[in-house]
């Protein structure tokens, strides 16, 4: 089934660009050049997933985001000239599933497209079949019956201390854990000095579970203090 | 030349006149001065006359012994030596007896030396001893009498006294006789002259007539029937006056009376005189020794002086002229503790100085010394009295710096400022009279006490009156002072910058409240310039945030274009490497804004920090491991040194790593590939440290200071991509925090230390984020 993707942004060329690389990718687009134009568009049509600018001339994203919410639980992604952690968080608050800042790697667009879309064709399926040995977290699962990490859906492959390093992170989310009780923990033995070994694991861990390593959603680096699985 | 050597110089100087000056007044054989070096020999100074005139006296004490003891050439026994009264009567005391008594006492005459000795009385002597004699008349010294003041106890002596006192007189006749009769030598003397008997007597120690003795050299030659003393020695002996006086020519019978002294000036027998003849050439000589010496320790001492006023005051020629402490002393004062410390000098001096040069020297040099001691002390203290005005005199200071001068210039300045000392001078002198006016008062009601009550009542209301009225005064200039007080603490909050602190104006009075009104002033405009600036540097930065939010969105389109076209299939190379291009430019187009932006808000303080406990060695491990990847790929060695324990400082861990990040990226950019970098984190001195060193590619000839300044690159050809803000991100960031960031350049070897202060248990700085945001 083709899923269909709605893209406003008042840049015609940027609205065009990312229409390329998504019908690239098999999808179905539908352009909107302001908020009032996707709006229009949402009552028409079924929509799977939103990319919406934030800075637009008339209704601008963060209210047409606004009013979609009051119908739709439809994944949006907010795109924004803006960097800064505040616009960030004002823009997941008022109910946008993740946020790209401009000018952004298109690869890493269509790869959190494909990762919001997973999560939210998944989340119907996946609320029957829980078990004790199931740890989630956001658009991250572990099975631990037969040692299978999921993100969005999509099965990873973790080495097995890469394994039990994120397991003890996910079973215990929102605690930071230092290396050296990360160290401590999987190999059983008391640190001793200086040794970034964990520090490799966890570097690794992110690369293959986060789209973007350095602006991760899910293993985060507490700098100076730890590491920690962010509790969603 | 140091100040501390010319004065060592001139001190030298000062001995070595004090050394020339002491030559020639006391270690002279012939006299003071220098006057008779001019003589042409020994016989012309004055010396020669001083020892002639010594010799004369003696000589006449000598013939009076002579007459007394000697008859015919031997001792005469029997004469009389002295008269006596005992109880009353006369009574003679012959040579024998007065012998015969000194030795029943105990005192002998030395046979041989004519010395005498004294051994000590037994006590049944002690009786007779002591039994009183009056001497009448002494033949030995016919005029003893008559130096000697009269009256009734004069000549009371006892017989041991006499006895002893006439074998003294006994000894000295014989070493007379030794010295002059005895002894051959180069003095003549012929006496012809009456003895006590009334006979005429010659006596000489020559055989020489005394016409032959005119001729030897020198001589004194005094004739009974003359007024005039013949001599060629200058001046005339005074020993030779006297006995002109003595033997008066008036008395008739004593007019054939001559004395002669002669000093033969070939000096054939060896004497005293030969040896002072002899010698004088080289006492010339020492004279002038003396003079030179004196002359060049003068002229030291002028010459060093001199030197010491030219530089006193200036520590060397180029710096400008310093005071000394007691410089700054009113100049009165100055002086008086001159003169006190030229008194006190002394004083000291006559414990210590004076006391060890009368142990070194003869009992006649006494006072020469005291006199050179004091003289020392005096010129000491006079040199740097002297110093002291001319460096005071080249400020200009001399009069300025004066007790006097000050009080002038006070009083000026008081009828300059009317107004001020005026109403000051009323004030205080309405209180010092309303004191004066009620103490009186006090004094004249308490004086008549007595008198009833109304002076009773009157004294209590006085006193009640002074205590009040004191009370009053007390009350103003307390809270007057107590206003000053506030005022200057506002003053301190003003300074500080807390230019919120309002003054209560209503609480002050007169001037006070005057002054806090525009205290108030000041703070408000203080304020409104503190929230201009803010402002506009609060515009500043929304104009760079703004400005590359606006290139952004072009250059996402550019970016994802650039992207598309490399998905084209081009076979052009020329095409391709265009695209290549624009797709790097495009990427460093991207950093650049983002660095761009974060420089902004990092140098503006646009930041919110949340600070926190943070563990330098867990953030190194972190970061190391961030870098593994790129440090690989350039074949670079990350070496880490830290503690086995936590090193734990105040920061905010996500911006700390973006000091870190830059830091490391910057030594993964422009290290020599295949070299080590090291990462050492240690604890010093309370701050927590983070080292990163490496070898640099390139040629680091660009200073730490200018590596941090914005858009400066270790490269300066600008090759490598990075936007040149790194290092100023990272320095702005880290003193954000509280930390800094020093660079070190040592040849090629690049080192990057951020430093932060430990973080503190129980340190509390909830606000620290609040505080931030606002600057």
């Amino acid at each position: 089934m083709q899923q269909t993707i709605l893209v406003c942004d008042d840049e015609k060329e940027i609205v065009e660009a990312i229409s390329i690389y998504l019908e690239g990718e098999g999808f179905r687009v539908l352009k909107a050049y302001d908020g009032f134009e996707a709006l229009k568009l949402m009552e028409n049509e079924k929509v799977d997933l939103i990319i919406m600018d934030v800075m637009m001339p008339g209704l601008d994203g963060i209210h047409t985001t606004l009013k979609i919410r009051e119908t739709s639980s439809v994944p949006i992604i907010i795109l924004s000239a803006k960097s800064e952690d505040t616009d960030k968080i004002l823009g997941l608050n008022i109910g946008a599933d993740d946020y790209i800042s401009k000018p952004f790697n298109p690869l890493e667009l269509v790869a959190r497209v494909k990762s919001q879309l997973r999560r939210y064709t998944q989340l119907g399926n996946m609320n029957g079949s829980q078990s004790q040995a199931v740890f989630k977290c956001g658009g991250l699962t572990i099975n631990d019956d037969n040692k299978e990490v999921f993100v969005d859906g999509e099965p990873i492959k973790l080495t097995p201390i890469e394994y039990n390093i994120l397991l003890l992170l996910v079973k215990n989310a929102g605690k930071v854990f230092s290396i050296d009780e990360i160290y401590e923990q999987i190999w059983n033995e008391e640190a001793i000095g200086a040794d970034n070994t964990v520090a490799v694991h966890i570097r690794h861990i992110r690369e293959k579970i986060e789209i973007n390593p350095r602006e991760p959603r899910y293993l985060k680096v507490v700098w100076g203090v730890g590491y920690k699985i962010e509790k969603q | 030349m140091k100040r501390s050597l010319i004065i060592i110089v001139h001190m030298l100087g000062v001995l070595l006149a004090i050394a020339g000056l002491s030559i020639l007044y006391v270690g002279s054989p012939n006299g003071y001065g220098i006057s008779w070096t001019q003589k042409e020999s020994y016989e012309e100074t004055p010396q020669f006359a001083q020892k002639v005139n010594t010799d004369i006296g003696r000589i006449k004490d000598f013939l009076y012994l002579r007459d007394a003891f000697e008859a015919e050439g031997d001792l005469a026994m029997d004469n009389t030596v002295a008269d006596m009264e005992v109880e009353g009567t006369y009574q003679p005391l012959t040579l024998r007896e007065a012998i015969a008594s000194a030795q029943k006492f105990g005192c002998y005459l030395d046979p041989k030396t004519h010395d005498i000795s004294i051994s000590s009385t037994d006590s049944n002597q002690e009786a007779s001893a002591n039994y009183e004699v009056k001497v009448t008349y002494k033949y030995y010294d016919p005029h003893y009498f008559e130096n000697v003041p009269q009256g009734p106890g004069v000549g009371v002596t006892n017989i041991r006294e006499l006895s002893i006192e006439v074998m003294r007189e006994l000894s000295e006749y014989y070493h007379l006789k030794e010295r002059y009769v005895d002894t051959r030598g180069n003095l003549y003397f012929y006496a012809h002259y009456m003895d006590g008997s009334g006979d005429y007597q010659d006596f000489s120690n020559t055989d020489q007539s005394p016409e032959e003795l005119l001729q030897l050299g020198k001589y004194v030659y005094v004739q009974g029937d003359s007024q005039h003393t013949e001599s060629n020695i200058e001046p005339i002996p005074e020993s030779a006056l006297d006995i002109e006086t003595e033997f008066n020519p008036n008395e008739d019978e004593n007019e054939e009376y001559t004395f002669l002294v002669a000093v033969d000036t070939s000096y054939p027998y060896e004497d005293s005189y030969r040896r002072a003849a002899r010698s004088f050439e080289g006492d010339v000589r020492n004279a002038y020794l003396a003079v030179g010496m004196l002359s060049l320790g003068l002229l030291v001492c002028l010459v060093s002086i001199v030197m010491i006023l030219r530089f006193d005051g200036y520590e060397n020629r180029e710096e400008a002229l310093a005071l000394r402490p007691a410089d700054k002393l009113p100049y009165e004062i100055y002086l008086l503790l001159c003169v006190a410390a030229a008194i006190g000098g002394c004083f000291i001096m006559s414990l210590t100085g004076l006391r060890i040069a009368r142990t070194l020297s003869p009992s006649d040099q006494w006072n020469y010394w005291k006199k050179i001691l004091y003289a020392l002390v005096i010129y000491a203290v006079a040199v740097y009295g002297i110093l002291g005005t001319i460096r005071r005199a080249r400020k200009d200071k001399v009069f300025k710096n004066t007790l006097i001068y000050g009080f002038i210039t006070d009083l000026n300045d008081y009828a300059a400022h009317k107004s001020v000392s005026g109403t000051l001078l009323v004030r205080y002198g309405l209180f010092v009279g309303w004191n004066l006016l009620m103490t009186a008062g006090l004094i004249w009601l308490y004086l008549r006490r007595e008198a009833g009550t109304p002076y009773l009542v009157g004294f209590a209301g006085c006193l009640a009156a002074l205590v009040g009225g004191d009370f009053y005064v007390f009350h103003r200039i307390y809270g007057e002072a107590r206003q000053r007080d506030s005022l200057e603490e506002v003053l301190n909050h003003l300074s500080e910058g807390d230019t919120d602190y309002e003054v209560k104006e209503e609480e002050y009075s007169g001037r006070e409240q005057e002054i806090a009104r525009r205290l108030n002033h000041i703070s408000t405009g203080m304020r409104n310039a503190l929230t201009e600036q803010v402002k506009s540097e609060r515009l500043k930065a929304d104009l760079i945030t703004n400005v590359s939010h606006d290139i952004r969105t072009p250059l996402t389109s550019i970016i994802n274009y650039v992207d598309l076209l490399k998905r084209e299939d081009i076979q052009d190379p020329k095409v391709r490497e265009y695209i290549d291009i624009l797709d790097k430019k495009s990427a460093r187009l991207k950093n650049l804004t983002e660095d761009l932006l974060e420089a902004s808000k990092a140098s503006s303080g646009n930041i919110r920090l949340d600070m926190q406990k943070i563990d330098l060695v867990e953030l190194g491990l972190q970061a190391g491991a961030e870098f593994e990847d790129k440090f690989a790929a350039k074949g670079l060695e990350l070496c880490m040194d830290a503690p086995e324990h936590p090193v734990y400082i105040l920061a905010d861990g996500r911006h700390l790593w973006r000091v870190l990040e830059n830091l490391y990226n910057n030594a993964a950019k422009y290290s020599m590939e295949h070299t080590r970098i090291y990462a050492d984190i240690l604890e010093q001195d309370g701050k927590g440290i983070f080292t990163l060193k490496n070898i640099s590619a390139n040629k680091l000839n660009i200073s730490p200071d200018e590596l941090t300044e914005r858009f400066v690159r270790g490269d300066v050809s600008r090759s490598t991509d990075g936007s040149g803000l790194g290092l100023s991100i990272a320095k702005s960031l880290a003193s954000l925090q509280g930390g800094e960031l020093v660079i070190e350049i040592d040849g090629d070897l690049y080192k990057a230390n951020v430093i932060f202060p430990l973080y503190e248990e129980p340190a509390a700085e909830p606000e620290e984020e609040e505080a931030t945001t606002t600057t």
